[in-house]
């Protein structure tokens, strides 16, 4: 089990992760998004024992990394976004290179090096030097020199750049597989790839940890608006005019483009239980002459929609899982 | 450490670097023992080591400026610094296997004693001594190296750095005789890191000398180590 508490990095006056803690269970796969610059990539390495933290404790199955940081890098396994890898080794000479850095015993290192292989389909490049590989055999290769040593942490920083789809679609599956063993802590900007794999999501912004919990339980929980979308025809200065009306301080309107020139789309972005639908039926019914409303309706937010809210501020956003207020509702 | 040292050992020679460094090592020292003895016909094998004490100094810079700078550049230190080993096994594991690259040439070189060995010109103490010399001098410059090659992701500043600090090293021996100020000159002696080895020359095993070397190869080798542990901290 993985207890992060307080956990703190600063550079002079920036704060580039800030007090963040999270639990994660010895069994799941965690999801940590963020924009760029959110703080992720030095969570990780903070995590994976390469930077210290300014503050906070790191404790992996009872282990506090400032005390014992070599019992603790020995469960860990950690996949930079940037493969580290010898260019001039081979993937059988780095990988064993690996397992003798991880104290795997010599005799092992050809069976751990050969399981590895075999996990990431890497075992026909095993005797190719790792320079002349393409990017996504490199991956793959610094994915399982992670993997060597059977951590109880798994650390994958962007793991899937660089791969093509089918390469992508396996390595979720390895992941899922993983997960069934270990803890397995993913970055990526791609929320898709978060959802399908994860099933605990850690949402970080401006080094702040603002979210926490599965994806269902983080858009309950950041749903404070609903969508509400309208195709309307008429003229549309009208239509815009009549609907800016309706929307005037109750939330935010966007216009979109429709194929049909006498059609205007129009999305709501409004409270929750703030009975919009029936405002802008009524506001229509007084133009029934001019306009005509074709189609209302009200869209669940989805994840991606809760994270944009997230990390525009847009949400009363409460400090990892406690009460704590640290941003305000806007628009 | 083991694993390290071959990895180290391997990159010296799966790269270039190890055959730039064995080639200019026996290219430099075939010279030098051609000119010192070979030429003048001179037996005294202390000839050719006064000279090539000096020269060697020159050709450390090949085997350590890539020793860390790489590994930033090439973003391996996160797979050094993130594995379940200390950085003081590290910085040893690197160090040694630096050594060894050097002493391989050097081992070639004990051609020259025995060729001059076959002509009747016997020195077990000076040659000993001499090559003793020339190794702690070898742990103390590779130390440094090392050490200069965290400072920075560039093999070329590497390079330049180490090149910098060598050339004033040779400067302050060769200046060491015209000082007259004795605070000056003890400083020169200091820093005039090849001259240290001079007892070694004449078979003198002199513990002065050897704890110089020891000492200047443990500071350095200590202030890789903190240093490693300073960037992880900031």
């Amino acid at each position: 089990m993985l207890q992060v508490t307080e956990l703190r990095k600063t550079y002079g006056s920036i704060h580039a992760v800030d007090g963040i803690g999270f639990t994660a269970a010895s069994q799941e796969a965690i999801g940590l998004l963020g924009q760029n610059g959110a703080g992720k990539s030095t969570t990780m390495r903070m995590l994976a024992g390469y930077l210290a933290p300014t503050s906070g404790d790191i404790v992996l199955d009872g282990l506090n990394m400032a005390e014992e940081p070599i019992q603790v890098k020995r469960r860990i396994g950690y996949l930079p976004e940037l493969p580290p890898l010898y260019m001039d080794s081979t993937v059988r000479e780095h990988l064993r290179f690996v397992c003798a850095l991880r104290g795997i015993a010599h005799r092992d290192a050809k069976r751990e090096s050969e399981r590895v292989c075999d996990l990431l389909s890497i075992g026909h490049v095993a005797s190719r030097v790792i320079g002349k590989l393409s990017k996504g055999y490199r991956q793959r290769v610094g994915f399982a020199a992670a993997l060597i040593g059977n951590p109880s942490l798994l650390i994958l920083d962007e793991p899937t750049v660089g791969l093509d789809p089918q390469q992508v679609i396996d390595i979720r599956r390895l992941i899922l597989m993983l997960s069934k063993q270990m803890t397995v802590l993913i970055s990526s900007h791609v929320l898709s790839e978060i959802a399908s794999v994860c099933t605990h999501l850690l949402i970080m912004h401006q080094g702040q940890l603002l979210a926490d919990g599965s994806a269902q339980e983080i858009t309950d929980r950041y749903r404070e608006h609903s969508l509400l979308a309208a195709t309307v025809r008429g003229e549309r200065l009208l239509a815009c005019e009549t609907m800016a009306r309706l929307a005037e301080g109750m939330g935010t309107l966007a216009v979109e483009e429709h194929p049909s020139p006498d059609v205007t789309g129009f999305v709501l972005r409004v409270p929750k239980d703030c009975a919009m639908a029936e405002r802008v039926f009524q506001g229509f019914a007084n133009h029934r002459q001019q306009l005509s409303l074709l189609s209302l309706q009200e869209r669940t937010p989805s994840l991606e929609d809760v994270f944009i809210d997230i990390t525009q501020g847009r949400c009363l956003l409460e400090k990892n899982s406690g009460n704590e207020t640290v941003g305000g509702a806007q628009g | 450490m083991n694993g390290i040292f071959a990895k180290e050992w391997r990159h010296l020679f799966n790269t270039m670097t190890g055959y730039v460094f064995v080639a200019m090592y026996l290219a430099l020292s075939g010279a030098v023992f051609a000119i010192t003895n070979l030429f003048s016909q001179s037996g005294d094998i202390k000839s050719y080591f006064s000279v090539f004490v000096t020269v060697s100094v020159l050709i450390f810079p090949i085997l350590t400026m890539g020793s860390f700078s790489e590994e930033r550049k090439q973003r391996t230190d996160e797979l050094l610094l993130t594995a379940p080993v200390t950085y003081a096994t590290i910085v040893l594991g690197k160090f040694l296997a630096t050594l060894c690259a050097f002493l391989l040439p050097m081992m070639l070189t004990m051609l020259y004693p025995a060729l001059l060995a076959v002509y009747g010109f016997h020195a077990p103490a000076a040659t000993v001594g001499n090559y003793l010399g020339l190794v702690l001098l070898a742990s103390a410059c590779i130390a440094i190296g090392q050490f200069l090659s965290l400072l920075t992701d560039s093999q070329l500043v590497a390079a330049m750095m180490t090149y910098s600090v060598f050339a004033l090293f040779l400067l302050a021996g060769a200046s060491l005789s015209m000082a007259t100020d004795p605070a000056l000159q003890s400083i020169l002696r200091f820093l005039a890191i090849a001259k240290h080895s001079e007892g070694f020359a004449y078979g003198v095993f002199d513990a002065m000398e050897l704890v110089y070397y020891l000492s200047i190869t443990a500071l350095f080798l200590f202030l890789s180590v903190y240093l490693l542990e300073r960037r992880r901290l900031v």
